[in-house]
């Protein structure tokens, strides 16, 4: 709960007391003067006190201009000071405020209205806190009911699906199964179908004379006539990876135009041998 | 000269502080914000841009309770000044007077290095760092209520408790925090 | 998938959007009509910008070229001040990445591509294609993927960018792009995209560049979705892991956005579904903290076209019926606030979506309240609501997100104990069992610095705070632990599984803590009867651990809180105490039977019984037999300072009839006794059969505490007034 709200709901209900108000006591008329008898002697405490005072800042003073002015040790200084004041802890004897009953009254006055209100926060504050835990506890409620709910639904589709489960002949599911490999299948030759169009569009081999678009014009060596297309050396690779799994590597020859072998390799579609850098095979894409 | 804490008498019901910040655009607000808040007791805010006070006004100055350092973390000058203002107080200080009031550690732009530095000055004088969001009324009004409940310990006017007392509860720790890591 | 395309201003007939458009993303013949209707408009410099963009020659001279700039100019003023439309972001992402004018006009155009409702899914499928071209100069391309992070959940559907999941994954292997492109694929993952080599890439990529915190986040949630495949171990608590993305953008973004704010939303809503939904309230954008509109990806040609959008969701018993059939959104961070949308989380417990909450809620969280750019705005309100959705969440989740605990670690330690505090403590009330050699540094500091300097109302906040979360611990403990074996997961969704000792040293640690804190809080605020109340009710779910919640422990407050209860000016907080003090009484003689009849029970050490049956002596010596202050008797006082008080009879201050916690009944009592009596002596009450009748006469003034105290700690001995205190141990 929200502190700032507490202390508002506290102060509402300092205006609003009615619901104790009738078994209060009626407040007791103060026409006593304060006897002077008393007043001299808070006074004379006082007075003493201030003397006290003013004695230990005189020895302060002195202390502190006589004391050589040490380079302050933090940790030292720190540590002395806390051991003084667990001295002083030990040591210390409670004090009395005063015997007297004049000024023991008085304070007993102050203190009273003090406690009330301070009562009346802790009043406001468990009401907030009652009213909220009864709104948890809808909530709380309502989310169990839900849960219920569900828990319900979810065991009846469970029984739902297992009788489906049982009625399931074998021969609907071998037809379903069929169904379904068909599909794969078809999907598959569109997928190769694809890819052999690309291919074919965008890989070329290349052209036997001197090609003026190349870049690297520097190659001096003709490109052999009987390179495979690139289209053939992704068959092989997948023909190979697909027959013998336990063998997937493919020698490389001549034939393999050396550009597209370092495409498939740089692309991670095929890797090389560890031991034999003339053998690759297709990347094990599964 | 530097500030001491026990130079002179206390007065009754009274407690003082002394904001100091080089930059001077938050401690008004902040000290009208204290003395708004704080109706039992006598508060006195003086402010200064940075230690050593000048002496001429030694005399009339009231004893200073707690000193509190404004430390921006968006101004590296901030951090700067206020390392240099630290030379200038009396040891005794650091036993529950000092406390530091950072701004801006919730903004990713200012660099962890400096929080991180302030916080090891922080903690090696034993001191407490608050953390203050400086641009809000809300954030004003807490952070002056927060440092009014550490001058009134360190001022003495709690019963049965001191400034020290105060301030080895509350004082920075190391910042060894490894996964404090701002995304870039 | 057709989707209703937002034609606001645009005249688009320019041949290259239409190359582009080749989903189908435009009706055409609303075209035309909007064409017509708009004729007037096609002077919009605006849109002669775009066409201008939309038909430039490559090759066309940048430097020098006033048309370009002069086009530019329109374009970067619309994009800032109110957005672009989807029509535009694609022709400026196309002529961006097509380095049509060079890499310069490239980085300028995407630095203001700020959407203002969504950006078109090909736009960047084409903007990835670009990027596959590998002509983009690295800053660009590093700009591009970020572009795409920030704007991911703007992009108004994913399925195709998913498609491409491969060519995206490509990618990983640039070391500068490395980090965003794990970010995105993070964002793309489902268990399709896992694949075998995929992981081994990855693994192949850590080990050469190290253990980098956006390749575990990768791999961490391909372990969620394929466990047999990563077989590496990652810690439980993992640095952020993805870079900061979305700098370059961020203001913008949201400025628009916030002055957009009623026409974004209606513009999502045609995306997303045609009826109004009925959490769609709790939905609204805020500002840049946004709760996402929820989308699922639509999955075409797939053979599980059964599958039924979460979204669609509209009743209780709709997601009943469709419990098993029903797919999770695309934006994970729509679920929150959602009911029905939590009821199938709960339901399914599937570890990727917490997963993938857990992630967009620590980006949303460090985003918003750790990394504030000049966050002046005194306005909170949207900033509550986000944090109220995440609070009721996680409550009825009935656990902390891991996310939200990280945060809070961070938050406590640059916090002020104020902004956001309600919101702040109760998400800290939720975190999961804090292990004991972390506790003090993650929680104790900060709120110790926090608690010994903040106002009263923020100390009860933090003890109720404290309460709230040891009691879900103790319940996660009495749920999760079984009786065999001790040892207990305690949430299913965090890594962090947790031995019974080791929930034990962190409760100790936690108890041990709030002892310490109230102890001295108390006597900082003077004992403040609200502060006790709080207290009290702490020690009241500590009372009753082993009854409770069967966790084996007992622990005893300290004298600091023990005496201050005792002697407290009002009855309540009295009452409670000897309430507690039964409790304690009730869980240490259970333990003790169970001690003697089993093996494994646990042993209360001789110390726990010794401060227990002191505290019951100090209490019974107190009120009954009126020997406070004497040897023995817990408080004691030297004998000069007792003489100089000049108070008689001392010893009886603190009885039923002097405490001043009861004197007010007393004086009741003596009245109702002696009505005619005219002078008050108390101490007639102590004397024969009145004693008991006083007794009684508290009791049925609701006491019940001390009922229970007494019919349970004191054996009264006939003979005399005085009792005895009963002992366990």
């Amino acid at each position: 709960m929200d502190a700032d709200e507490l202390l508002k709901n506290a102060k509402a209900v300092a205006n609003n007391m009615s619901e104790y108000q009738h078994n209060l006591p009626q407040d007791t008329p103060d026409d006593r003067e304060f006897p002077e008898a008393a007043r001299t002697e808070l006074l004379d405490e006082c007075e003493e006190q201030y003397e006290q005072l003013q004695q230990l800042q005189n020895e302060i003073t002195l202390a502190e201009s006589e004391s050589p002015q040490n380079p302050p040790n933090q940790a030292a200084d720190r540590a002395s000071a806390l051991r003084a004041e667990l001295k002083e802890w030990l040591e210390i004897q409670p004090n009395l405020l005063s015997s007297n009953p004049e000024v023991l009254l008085a304070v007993g006055k102050e203190e009273l209205p003090r406690l009330n209100k301070q009562l009346e926060m802790v009043l406001s504050c468990s009401q907030a806190k009652r009213d909220k835990l009864k709104e948890v506890l809808k909530s709380e409620q309502k989310w169990l009911e839900e849960k219920k709910e569900v828990l319900k639904a979810a065991t009846e589709q469970v029984i739902v699906l297992q009788q489906e489960n049982d009625r399931l002949s074998e021969k609907g599911v071998l037809e379903d199964m069929k169904k379904k490999v068909q599909k794969v299948k078809d999907y598959q030759d569109s997928l190769l179908e694809t890819l052999g169009d690309i291919l074919a569009e965008h890989f070329p081999l290349p052209v036997q004379e001197g090609n003026a678009n190349k870049k690297k014009k520097g190659i001096t060596t003709e490109p052999r006539a009987d390179l495979i297309s690139l289209h053939d050396i992704l068959e092989l690779l997948m023909n190979k990876f697909v027959e013998t799994p336990h063998e997937p590597y493919v020698m490389i020859n001549e034939t393999f135009w050396p550009p597209y072998i370092e495409m498939l390799l740089r692309h991670g579609i095929a890797s090389r041998h560890p031991e034999d850098c003339f053998k690759i095979r297709l990347e094990a894409f599964y | 000269m530097s500030l001491k804490p026990y130079s002179k008498l206390p007065e009754l019901n009274t407690a003082n502080v002394l904001l100091v910040e080089n930059e001077e655009e938050f401690q008004k607000r902040l000290s009208e914000a204290i003395v708004r808040q704080e109706n039992s007791v006598n508060v006195t805010v003086r402010l200064a841009r940075c230690l050593p006070l000048p002496v001429e006004n030694a005399e009339g100055r009231p004893r200073i309770d707690l000193v509190v350092f404004i430390v921006h973390l968006r101004s590296e000058q901030s951090l700067l000044s206020t390392e240099a203002s630290l030379k200038h107080l009396d040891s005794g200080y650091f036993l529950g007077k000092v406390c530091f009031l950072v701004t801006g550690a919730r903004s990713g732009t200012v660099s962890y290095e400096r929080l991180a530095s302030i916080k090891r000055t922080a903690a090696s004088l034993n001191c407490p760092l608050l953390m203050t969001e400086d641009k809000t009324t809300e954030g004003v009004h807490t952070a002056a209520q927060r440092v009014l409940n550490i001058l009134k310990v360190s001022a003495g006017l709690v019963p049965m408790a001191s400034g020290l007392y105060l301030s080895t509860l509350i004082r920075c720790s190391m910042p060894t925090d490894s996964d404090w890591q701002n995304q870039d | 998938m057709p989707r209703k395309s937002n034609l606001s201003r645009l005249d688009m007939n320019s041949s290259s959007e239409n190359d582009s458009s080749n989903s189908g993303r435009s009706d055409r013949s609303l075209r035309v009509a909007e064409n017509n209707r708009k004729k007037s408009e096609a002077e919009d410099p605006f849109v002669l910008a775009l066409k201008y963009f939309s038909q430039v020659e490559e090759g066309t001279p940048w430097k020098g070229n006033d048309v370009v700039e002069r086009h530019m100019a329109v374009v970067e003023r619309v994009a800032l001040s109110q957005g672009l439309p989807p029509e535009a972001i694609s022709v400026l992402l196309d002529f961006a990445m097509s380095l049509r004018m060079g890499a310069a006009l490239c980085v300028r155009v995407l630095k203001i591509l700020v959407p203002a409702s969504v950006v078109p899914q090909e736009a960047v499928i084409k903007g990835v294609s670009w990027l596959c071209v590998g002509k983009l100069p690295m800053n660009a391309q590093t700009m591009f993927i970020r572009w795409v992070l920030t704007v991911f959940d703007l992009i108004d559907s994913k399925d195709h960018l998913r498609a491409i999941y491969g060519f995206i994954f490509s990618f990983v292997t640039e070391d500068n792009l490395c980090p965003y492109i794990c970010h995105l694929l993070y964002l793309l993952t489902r268990k399709e995209s896992i694949r075998h080599y995929r992981v081994r890439k990855l693994l192949d990529l850590q080990s050469k560049m190290g253990r980098q915190p956006f390749l575990m986040h990768l791999l961490a949630l391909y372990k969620v979705f394929c466990p047999e495949l990563v077989t590496l171990s990652f810690p439980s608590k993992m640095k952020s892991g993805f870079r900061n993305h979305n700098s370059t953008w961020k203001v913008a973004l949201s400025a628009v956005q916030k002055k957009n704010k009623a026409e974004v939303f209606s513009d999502i809503q045609l995306t997303v579904s045609v009826k109004k939904q009925p959490t769609s309230k709790k939905r609204k954008f805020k500002g840049h903290l946004m709760v996402p509109a929820m989308s699922s990806v639509p999955r075409i040609g797939t053979s599980n076209n059964k599958a039924f959008p979460l979204e669609q969701l509209r009743t209780f018993s709709q997601l009943l019926e469709n419990l098993h059939r029903i797919e999770l959104p695309a934006q994970m961070g729509s679920m929150l606030g959602s009911p029905l949308a939590l009821h199938y989380m709960d339901c399914v417990r599937d570890d990727s979506a917490f997963l993938r909450l857990n992630f967009w809620l620590g980006h949303s969280l460090h985003e918003e309240f750790l990394f504030c750019r000049d966050s002046d705005s005194e306005d909170m309100t949207e900033a509550v609501r986000f944090l109220n959705t995440l609070i009721s969440t996680q409550c009825f989740l009935q656990e902390g997100f891991s996310s939200t605990e990280v945060f809070l670690y961070k938050f406590l330690r640059v916090w002020d104990g104020a902004l956001l505090r309600p919101q702040i403590l109760g998400l800290l009330s939720d975190i999961p069992v804090v292990p004991s050699s972390r506790i003090k540094d993650l929680l104790f500091e900060p709120l110790m610095q926090l608690f010994f300097t903040s106002s009263l109302y923020f100390k009860c906040s933090v003890i109720e705070c404290l309460n709230s979360m040891l009691l879900k611990w103790l319940t996660w403990h009495s749920v999760y632990a079984l009786e065999d074996e001790l040892d207990i997961s305690v949430t299913s969704h965090t890594p962090l599984n947790m031995t019974l000792s080791g929930l034990m040293d962190s409760v100790v640690q936690l108890v041990q803590f709030v002892g310490r804190i109230a102890t001295v809080g108390l006597q900082l605020e003077g004992y403040h009867p609200l502060l006790l109340s709080f207290t009290l009710d702490f020690y009241e779910t500590v009372c009753d651990m082993y009854i409770k919640y069967n966790l084996p422990l007992v622990l005893m407050p300290p004298a600091g809180v023990f005496y201050p209860f005792l002697l407290a000016t009002d009855p309540i907080t009295v009452d409670r105490l000897c309430h507690i003090m039964y409790r304690y009484r009730t869980n240490l003689i259970s333990a003790k039977d169970q001690d003697q009849q089993t093996e494994k029970a646990f042993h209360i050490s001789r110390k726990t019984y010794r401060e227990f049956n002191q505290y019951v002596v100090s209490i019974v010596s107190c009120l009954w037999n009126s020997r406070v202050f004497l040897a023995g008797m817990g408080i004691e006082l030297s004998d000069e300072v007792l003489a100089q008080s000049k108070v008689p009879e001392y010893w009886t201050t603190f009885s039923l009839i002097h405490h001043p916690a009861f004197m007010g009944y007393a004086v009741d009592f003596h009245q109702k006794c002696w009505p005619e009596r005219k002078k008050l002596d108390l101490n007639s009450i102590r004397t024969g059969k009145r004693w008991d009748w006083y007794v009684e006469f508290l009791f049925s003034e609701g006491f019940q505490g001390l009922k229970e105290f007494v019919e349970s700690s004191l054996n009264r001995r006939a003979s005399d007034r005085e009792a005895g205190a009963t002992a366990v141990g």
